[in-house]
Order: C-alpha cells, then structure tokens, then sequence
C-alpha cells in the first residue's frame, strides 16, 4: 500500500511540475510583455518631452507602409471571400427560415465586431509580426542591437516604438477597410446568388450596425496591434542561436500572436456583450 | 570607391606595434579586477585581472572558447559579471545607472566582429547615426564630418552605398568609421581580421596602427590571429581557460618559457594545451 501510494505521488510529479511551470511561464511572459509595453509608452510619450530623444520619424512611416499599402491586398483578398462564405453559410440557414434578408445584418455586424477585426489582425500577425520577428532576430544575431546599446541608443526605442506606433495607427485602418471589402464580399452572394435586392441589402446592413459594433470592433483592433507588435518585437529581442534561433522565434511569435488573440478576443467580447 | 585613395593610403607594409605612450599619460583606462562571468552556469571567465593605460593598444589573445569575447562583452558592459569589478573610464561599469552608463557609451567606440552596420540604412547613415543622435549638429556639418570619418578609413567615397554593396573588409572599416564619429577614447575592436584575405587583415591592422598612432585613441583588440596582434599591440594579454595566462610586450610573449604560451604561440598540436575533454573546467562539465 505504501508502496503504491509512492508510485501515484511519484507519477504525479511530472505532471504537476509541467502544469505549474507552464502556469508561471505564462505570466512570466505576460509580464515581460507587459515591462515591453510600459518601456515603448514611456519612449514613446514621456521621454520626448523630457528632451530625452526623439522619435524615430522615419521607421514609424514605413512600418505604417509595411502595416496598410502593402498588406492591404492580402487582407481584401482574404476578407472578401470570407464575406463570400460568411453569406453563404447565413444564407443557407436564414433561407429554410425564410428570412434570407437577415444575411445582410448577420454578415455587417459579424464582420464590424468580430471578423474584421479578428482576420486583419490574424493576417497580420503572418505579414507583419513574422517580418518583425525576422528582421529583429536577424539585427539580434548580426550584433546590431548590441551595437545600438553600445551606442547609448535604446533599442526599445529605436525599434520597438516605431512598429508599436505604426501599427497601432494603421491596424484600425486597414480594418476599417477590410470591413467594407467583406460586407461587399457578402453583398455580392447576396445579391446574384441569393437574391437580395441591392438596396434592401445595403439598408438593412446600416440599420443593423450601430455605434457600440463599431467601437468594439475597433477597440479589439486597437488591442491586437498593440499585442502584435508588442510580442513580434519581444520574440526577435529573444532570439539566440543564429540563424535557426530567427526561425523558432518566429514560429513561436506566429503562434504566441494567435493564442494572445484569440484570448483577448474573448475577453473583449465578453466586456462587450455585458456593457 | 576611389581605388587610388585606397591604395594610396594602404599599400605600404604594415608598421610594426606602436612605442608606449609616455609615462605622464599611464592612467589606466580600462581595468578589471578579479572579474568572473558566468554564461549560464558554465564560468567563462574565472577571475581575469588586467588594465590597459591611455594611448596603449592591447590585444587580448588565446584560443577559441577561452573568453576572449566574453571579456569584450564585459568590458562594453553588455554582460554583467557574476563577479569582481570593471572599470572604464574611471567608471565601475556595473555600478551606474543607465543614464551615466550612457553617458559612459558615448566616450568609447565598439568595432564588432561582422561590422554591425544597419542594414536599412547607407554607410554614410551608419556613421551619422550616433552624430544625428547625441549632438545638435546641422545636417550639412554631419555629413561633413561623416566624409571625414570615412575618409580616415579610406571610404571617402561610399557614403551613398548600402552596407549590402561593401565586401566584409570595406564592412570593417565603416563599423570604424562609426565607432569614431563621436571622438572616442577608447575603441574596442572584436576579431578585426576575422574571415579577412591576408591582404585585407594587413589594411585592417595598419588602419588601427594609424588611428592608435595618428589619434592617440585607447585601443583593446580581441583576435585569435597572432600575425595581426603581434603587429598592432604595444601588450598583449593571453586568456586560457577563462584566466590571465600571460601578459606582456610581443617580445616577452615571443621570449615566454611557459610551455602553454610557446605552444600557443608556435601553434603546435602537441603540448599541454589540448582539444577535448582534458580541461578541468571541460571534465567538469562533461560530469553534470
């Protein structure tokens, strides 16, 4: 009996041990995600009216080019057939109701509130947060940010503010913009393949989205830039090992990015549900 | 680039290692003391007492895997000591707040081992960084003082080229350029000559001689190329095993008894310096 108690106790251990070190590491990350944001507001907002330095002007514009001009034909690709099938699908179950009609306000207020935001950021987390990953893992193994440090010049805000900046003003943007593409994605399913009339459509979208679905939708949009940037930049800044270190880094921010999203998500859309 | 600057400047045989500063200037610059650094649980550096005085050039030698980039790591106070003391500048480096370390980081120039020049910028951007950062000079007075810093080190014409276009030696010479720009005191260099033709580690070398020479500037080189460090030092410094084996002028190492130290700098294969797993440190590890 004692023996066997040894055994469950024993056995046990590991799995405790894995449990509880998965526990701690996700608030050691948060937390280090969280000094990372702390230092890019203060770069950002406080140390540039303390005469401390400046911004990095020139980054930030083409990071924001990096975030909106040339992301924009991927996320109006991926958005307007997701509006496509989000049709599709609406469509298919409203039509047995007989209220095809509804497809018009389903697809407008899913996509303000939660698609737009959620596959604009998902994308860019891939075109964006890998490239950020990349280009300051790859700085990190060529001993630029070393350097940088040697050169009394902060890397947080030589490179971290500017992505966090850039993001989190085009972010919003372009998921303003997706939004109108995929609500014309479903406009167009609508109007040839289900029959909606154009007008009824476009009346019906307007009456159904309402200032609340904006502002969430864009609040989340606000809050995954921030994320983004945030955790890509973190994982370049921690990348060791060479080149195959750049590679784990970002396969780890791709993944980091997702989890971190679909969580903050959640936790949006239930503060939303409930305001 | 203008060839004719290069060669003009370059083709002569590299002089050889620079006399000693004279004895008004002897204030040391750069001292350790006792210094132990740990990468993590592994003793890279187990106690490394050493100091390099004004307007001396030292080169810091020795195998690979002794801690000769961990020194230079420590010094540039990019890694913190798990103990003893480092002083640059009449500074203990881990003793300051990020404003004075700061402070301390625009009075010495760091020349890395790949060149660590900013991609996303031209070489002339590279070497104006550190001017458009820490002073309020106009935009037509930095590029004049850029063209100079290139200038000293034969690149007078490559300020529009991308870092891209430079060949690993050319590279070098503007992480130089760079690391001059705000007048340093004291210039660290890492593996200078490091994947460099012969031809090139000549120009490379003869291009620290003349800085040390023509600026007075303090200069701490890192290198496991002995031709190199016999020719630039005025003292060297050998590490083995994370420790001060030798330290003296090129003669005194070249007239050494110490066996390790002939071993070393004769490059035989046989002798008490070994490969594997002989070392104590080495068994140590082997064991956990």
């Amino acid at each position: 009996m004692v023996f066997g108690r040894r055994v469950r106790r024993g056995a046990l251990r590991p799995v405790l041990a894995f449990v509880g070190t998965r526990f701690l590491g996700f608030f050691h990350y948060t937390g280090e995600i969280a000094y990372l944001f702390h230092d890019a507001v203060w770069w950002a907002m406080v140390a540039p009216y303390r005469g401390k330095a400046k911004l990095n002007y020139s980054d930030t514009l083409q990071q924001m080019k990096l975030v909106s001009v040339r992301s924009f034909g991927i996320v109006g690709t991926v958005i307007f057939f997701v509006g496509m099938i989000l049709a599709f699908q609406m469509g298919y179950v409203l039509k047995t109701l007989g209220v095809t009609e509804y497809t018009a306000d389903i697809t407008g207020v899913a996509m303000v509130r939660e698609l737009g935001p959620l596959i604009v950021s998902m994308i860019l987390t891939g075109y964006m947060g890998a490239a950020i990953t990349t280009e300051i893992g790859s700085m990190v193994v060529s001993e630029e940010v070393i350097a940088l440090r040697c050169m009394a010049m902060d890397p947080i805000r030589f490179l971290v503010v500017p992505r966090v900046l850039a993001a989190m003003a085009m972010l919003p943007l372009v998921c303003l913009l997706a939004i109108y593409v995929g609500i014309f994605g479903g406009f167009v399913v609508s109007y040839f393949l289900l029959g909606i009339e154009a007008e009824k459509y476009l009346h019906r979208t307007v009456e159904a989205i309402s200032f609340k679905d904006v502002a969430s939708g864009l609040v989340k949009a606000e809050a995954f830039a921030i994320l983004v940037a945030l955790i890509s930049c973190h994982e370049g800044f921690s990348v060791r090992g060479g080149v195959e270190g750049v590679g784990q880094a970002t396969t780890r921010c791709v993944v980091r990015c997702v989890i971190s999203i679909i969580i903050c998500d959640l936790i949006f859309t239930a503060l939303f549900f409930f305001l | 680039m203008s060839s004719s600057l290069y060669h003009e400047r370059f083709v002569a045989p590299v002089s050889t290692a620079l006399e000693c500063p004279p004895k008004a200037q002897r204030e040391a610059l750069v001292r350790t003391q006792d210094l132990r650094v740990e990468v993590g649980e592994r003793p890279v550096l187990r106690g490394v007492t050493f100091s390099v005085m004004r307007g001396e050039t030292v080169a810091v030698i020795g195998g690979s895997g002794c801690g000769k980039s961990t020194l230079l790591r420590a010094l540039i106070g990019a890694q913190a000591p798990s103990g003893g003391k480092v002083e640059l500048l009449h500074q203990n480096l881990f003793n300051l707040d990020d404003e004075q370390l700061d402070a301390v980081r625009k009075r010495f120039g760091v020349v890395f081992q790949s060149g660590a020049l900013f991609t996303s910028m031209t070489v002339g951007g590279n070497v104006a960084l550190p001017l458009r950062e820490h002073t309020n000079l106009d935009e037509e007075l930095i590029s004049i003082i850029v063209k100079m810093k290139l200038d000293m080190v034969g690149l007078r014409d490559c300020d529009n080229l991308r870092p891209s276009e430079l060949n690993d030696g050319m590279r070098k010479r503007v992480g130089v350029a760079r690391a001059l720009a705000l007048d340093p005191e004291v210039i660290f260099y890492d593996e200078p000559s490091a994947g460099l033709d012969p031809v090139t580690t000549g120009v490379t070398d003869q291009l620290i001689v003349d800085l040390s020479k023509e600026l007075g500037v303090t200069s701490v080189v890192v290198t496991h190329k002995l031709e190199s460090a016999f020719r630039i030092a005025n003292r060297l410094v050998m590490l083995y095993e994370g420790k001060v084996r030798a330290e003296g002028t090129p003669d005194e190492l070249r007239n050494s008894e110490d066996p390790l130290v002939r071993q070393f700098i004769e490059g035989n294969a046989e002798g008490p310096i070994t490969f594997g797993s002989r070392s104590e440190y080495q068994a140590d590890l082997l064991a956990k």
